[in-house]
C-alpha cells in the first residue's frame, strides 16, 4: 500500500480529534438551472444567513483549525454578496473551492476571483453535447455558458473541475467529458452516487448493476478499497461526517455532511463550536461506530463505499444498508472477481 | 552546501538563487494556511498538495508576515529556539527558503 499523502495523514488526525478540516456550505437553494436529478426541493427564496453571519461564522470555523471551505448551492453565484463570502474565506486563508453550473460567470467574476486566489473552481457538465446537457439542465444554451465559464476560468490561470453525476440517464458521457477536460486543460471529477429525489426511494436515475460494473471497470477504481482490514468493522464504512467533515446549510443549520441532513443544530442560534462539540454532535458520532449488523456482519463489506447519507435519504436510517450501494457493491466484487481490478 | 566568500559573506550552492545574509525573502500573496495542532498547513496555489511545517518551519513562515533577511530569520529564530546549533542555523534555514522558493511560497529578493 502506498504511504498516505499529508492530505491524508492530516485528514485523519483531525477526524480522530473532531477538527472539522473540510466544510461545504451551500449558500442559497436558489437556482437558475433545473438539473433533471437534483434534489432540492426549493429553488426559490427560503431563510439565507446574511454576509455579516457569514463573516462571524467563517471566522469561528478558521480559530477552529477547518482549512478547506467549499462553496455551493443551489447556484452560489446568485448571491449577490457571493464576492463578499469568498474573499471573507480567502482573508481567514482558507482553500477555498467553487461549484457551480457556470452560467453567471463573467470575466469581473474570474479577475476577482483570480485575484482573492482561490483553490479551484468545480463546473457541473452532465454532457459533453450541448443538446444533452441543455435538455438534463432544462437550460437551453446552459451547455455554451458552461463551456464559456470553464476557459474564461483556464484562461485567467484558475484550477477547473469539470463535475459529472454518472446517472442511467446520462451513461457513458463520463468517457467524452474526460477527453474535453484534458481537451480544455481542466481536471475531471465524475461519481456515480444519484441522490434520490424524494426521501424514502432509490433515484430513478441510479445506475443498474451492468452500468455499475462498467463504470467502474473504466475508472480503474477496483483497487481503491483495498486498504481495508478488519472485516468486522472495515474503515470503509464508516466516513468522516461530523468529524473531519461538515455541511452547513443556507440557513445555518449544521450537519455532519452537506448531503447527510442531520441537524447538530443552527449556527445562527449558536455559535459553530457550541454545536460541533455539543450533545447532539457527540450522540452522531457515538452512533456512527454502531452500524446496524447488516453492513458490519456483510460478506461484501470490504468492498463496499457506503455513505450514511445515500443510506439515509434511501431508506431514512443512515445506520444500514441501501439496496443502491449494495448494487454498486455487487459490481465492485464481480469486478474484483474477473480479476480486473 | 554553504561557502564564505573571502569578505565573509555567506551562500547556500546548489540553490536556486544565491542566498546571503542580506537576501530579503518575501512570503508571496494569497496563500491558503492553517496552524494545526501547532504545526503550519500550508497550500501550494500552484498544484493544491498541502504541505505540513516543522516547529522550526512554522516559526520561520510565521515571522515571515513581513518581509526578512535572511540574516533577520536567523537571528529571531536563535533567539526563539534553545538548543539550536548555531553553526548549522544558516544552511538550515537557507535550505528550507530554497524549499519555499521552488514551491513559490516566497519571493527572494538579493
Ligand atoms: S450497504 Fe450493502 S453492500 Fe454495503 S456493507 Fe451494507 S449491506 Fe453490505
Amino acid at each position: 500500500m502506498p504511504d498516505k499523502t499529508i492530505a491524508q495523514q492530516i485528514n485523519i488526525e483531525a477526524s480522530k480529534k473532531n477538527i472539522p478540516l473540510s466544510v461545504f456550505i451551500e449558500l442559497t437553494h436558489r437556482c437558475n438551472l433545473r438539473c433533471y436529478y437534483c434534489y432540492q426541493k426549493e429553488f426559490k427564496l427560503t431563510k439565507e444567513l446574511s454576509l455579516h453571519d457569514w463573516k462571524r461564522i467563517i471566522k469561528e470555523l478558521a480559530e477552529m483549525g477547518s482549512l478547506y471551505i467549499t462553496l455551493s448551492g443551489g447556484e452560489p453565484l446568485l448571491r449577490e454578496d457571493f464576492i463578499g463570502i469568498v474573499s471573507t474565506a480567502r482573508y481567514h486563508n482558507f482553500a477555498v473551492s467553487i461549484i457551480s453550473n457556470g452560467m453567471l460567470v463573467n470575466e469581473s467574476i474570474v479577475r476577482e476571483l483570480k485575484n482573492l486566489g482561490i483553490m479551484d473552481v468545480g463546473i457541473s457538465l452532465h454532457a459533453a453535447s450541448e443538446g444533452l446537457h441543455d435538455r438534463l439542465a432544462h437550460g437551453p444554451g446552459s451547455f455554451k455558458r458552461a463551456l464559456y465559464a470553464i476557459r474564461l476560468l483556464v484562461k485567467a490561470g484558475i484550477k477547473v473541475l469539470i463535475k459529472h453525476s454518472v446517472s442511467n440517464t446520462n451513461f457513458g458521457e463520463y468517457n467524452k467529458l474526460q477527453k474535453l477536460a484534458d481537451a480544455e486543460g481542466c481536471a475531471f471529477e465524475c461519481d456515480s452516487t444519484i441522490l434520490p429525489l424524494h426521501k424514502g426511494e432509490i433515484s430513478p436515475y441510479a445506475l443498474n448493476h451492468e452500468q455499475h460494473f462498467t463504470f467502474l471497470k473504466d475508472m480503474e477504481v477496483g483497487s481503491i478499497v483495498s486498504c481495508v482490514s478488519n472485516k468486522e468493522d472495515p474503515v470503509t464504512l464508516h466516513c468522516d461526517a461530523g468529524r473531519s467533515l461538515c455541511g452547513i446549510m443556507p440557513d445555518g443549520e449544521v450537519y455532519p455532511c452537506i448531503i447527510l441532513p442531520i441537524s447538530m443544530g443552527n449556527i445562527s442560534k449558536k455559535s459553530f463550536k457550541e454545536i460541533w462539540y455539543g450533545k447532539k454532535s457527540t450522540a452522531f458520532r457515538e452512533q456512527e461506530l454502531r452500524l446496524e449488523e447488516t453492513c458490519r456482519k456483510c460478506e461484501k463489506n470490504l468492498l463496499c463505499s457506503r455513505c450514511h447519507a445515500v443510506a439515509f435519504l434511501e431508506t431514512k436510517k443512515w445506520t444500514g444498508k441501501s439496496e443502491s450501494l449494495c448494487e454498486r457493491t455487487a459490481a465492485m466484487v464481480e469486478l474484483a472477481q474477473s480479476g480486473n481490478a | 552546501m554553504v561557502i564564505i566568500n573571502k569578505s565573509g559573506k555567506k551562500y547556500l550552492k546548489n540553490c536556486v538563487m544565491n542566498l546571503s545574509e542580506k537576501t530579503k525573502i518575501q512570503r508571496v500573496e494569497n496563500v491558503a494556511q492553517r496552524l494545526f495542532e501547532e504545526q503550519m498547513l500550508v497550500i501550494t496555489p500552484k498544484d493544491s498538495l498541502l504541505h505540513r511545517f516543522n516547529e522550526v518551519g512554522t516559526y520561520i513562515w510565521q515571522i515571515l508576515d513581513t518581509p526578512k533577511t535572511v540574516e533577520d530569520i536567523c537571528a529571531e529564530v536563535n533567539e526563539h529556539f534553545e538548543d539550536i546549533d548555531e553553526k548549522q542555523i544558516f544552511e538550515d534555514i537557507t535550505g528550507f527558503i530554497a524549499k519555499l522558493e521552488e514551491k513559490k511560497l516566497v519571493k527572494i529578493h538579493s
